[in-house]
């Protein structure tokens, strides 16, 4: 396949331009706060009309059969989710940008999937918990957010993009997805989330990378700790 | 013996940030070698096949022109060695040799290809040491060129 072609044929090549929050018709749709700046790709990035495939170790092989979603730490409750259950718990829809560390931005994303809130309150986290370690099917990959931002509005674990279910290769079954912050933190093949109290390094923070990554903080985003 | 690798690589300049955790995934990624003073590490002109990073001791690189050798640079703790011909695709430009015991950490060149590509951090951190050496050669190279120049106008 040519070059060209690839462009083509690639699914989720964006030809249009992004698309402004209002021109959303959906009304039950969340919009992303980040969308709503003047200018929305931070400073360092620029914006790609595709989606790039990144990860630690590659697609892993997940079985929809045996797929469970499991949530422990700090709760009153520790859940555990078939992908049937998962997905028959009430959905939100999210409008987003996506921000990658490697200095691209995707633009205008819908999200579907199971909002980080429902499954916060579902398990009753404890007051204690300050941190959210998110764990991925990927051979322990991790990776760990402030809870603050795991809890934003906008924040989700999606099974679906533009409607569509989440391709292996972009962490479908079911990405976690948190707008707010650089897309590593948007576990791809996420199986669950544990709640901790005092922040943990996840795997590419253990390698330097941000322990937030929050793309619109200081001059460049908080890319790595060095 | 690694567990304390792990600690000695997050002190060096070009890991900093990384957790113990992390630098053992690079300790896991590679092999360690124990060389003894006087033990050649690279050769110049053989095929690069790995590169190192020097845990502890000393190492000189050299070329050897004519049967003499002359020494380019020291290195020690937190180098990288033999990267740049393994990058490039080139034979070794030209020789290490431990000058005390030393220990490396040895990664093959499929190993560091994927180290680099999966990690962009530290791709972009060791590209641009790489680079500054690069850059520090040409600029000695620049200035040793204008000193002959003016000893003889």
């Amino acid at each position: 396949m040519s070059f060209l072609d690839s462009l083509i044929k690639d699914p989720k090549y964006q030809s249009h331009d992004p698309r402004k929050p209002e021109e959303i018709a959906e009304s039950d749709i969340i919009i992303s706060p980040d969308t709503r700046r003047d200018n929305r790709v931070p400073q360092g990035q620029s914006r790609t009309k595709r989606w790039p495939v990144l990860d630690a170790h590659g697609t892993p092989p997940i079985d929809l059969a045996t797929w469970k979603f499991e949530v422990d730490g700090l709760v009153e409750r520790p859940l555990m989710f078939s992908f049937e259950e998962f997905t028959q718990l009430p959905p939100v829809k999210v409008y987003a940008d996506f921000h990658c560390v490697t200095r691209w931005s995707r633009l205008d994303n819908i999200w579907t999937g199971v909002s980080t809130r429902e499954i916060a309150e579902r398990a009753g986290v404890k007051p204690e918990a300050k941190f959210v370690l998110a764990l991925a099917y990927d051979y322990g990959w991790t990776t760990n957010v402030p809870i603050e931002y795991f809890l934003k509005e906008d924040s989700l674990f999606a099974f679906l993009h533009d409607g569509q279910p989440i391709p292996p290769e972009h962490g479908g079954p079911v990405r976690l997805i948190i707008p707010q912050l650089y897309a590593w933190k948007s576990a791809k093949w996420v199986r669950g989330v544990r709640f901790l109290e005092s922040d943990q390094a996840g795997f590419w923070e253990e390698g330097g990378y941000h322990m937030r990554g929050n793309p619109w903080v200081g001059g460049d985003g908080e890319r790595f700790r060095w | 013996m690694n567990e304390s690798h792990a600690e000695l690589i997050t002190t060096f300049p070009l890991f900093h940030g990384f957790t113990v955790h992390g630098t053992q995934r690079l300790l896991d990624a590679g092999e360690i070698k124990q060389l003894t003073a006087g033990d050649v590490l690279l050769k110049e002109g053989d095929a690069a096949d790995f590169a190192v990073l020097v845990l502890t001791g000393k190492l000189e690189v050299f070329i050897e022109r004519d049967g003499r050798e002359f020494a380019l640079t020291e290195t020690g703790p937190g180098t990288i060695l033999g990267e740049l011909a393994l990058l490039c695709g080139i034979p070794r430009s030209a020789s290490a040799r431990a000058t005390e015991d030393s220990t490396v950490l040895e990664w093959d060149d499929e190993t560091l290809r994927t180290l680099l590509l999966r990690d962009r951090s530290l791709a972009q951190r060791i590209f641009r040491e790489t680079l500054r050496t690069l850059v520090e050669k040409e600029q000695e190279l620049v200035e040793s060129l204008a000193k002959s120049q003016s000893a003889k106008s």
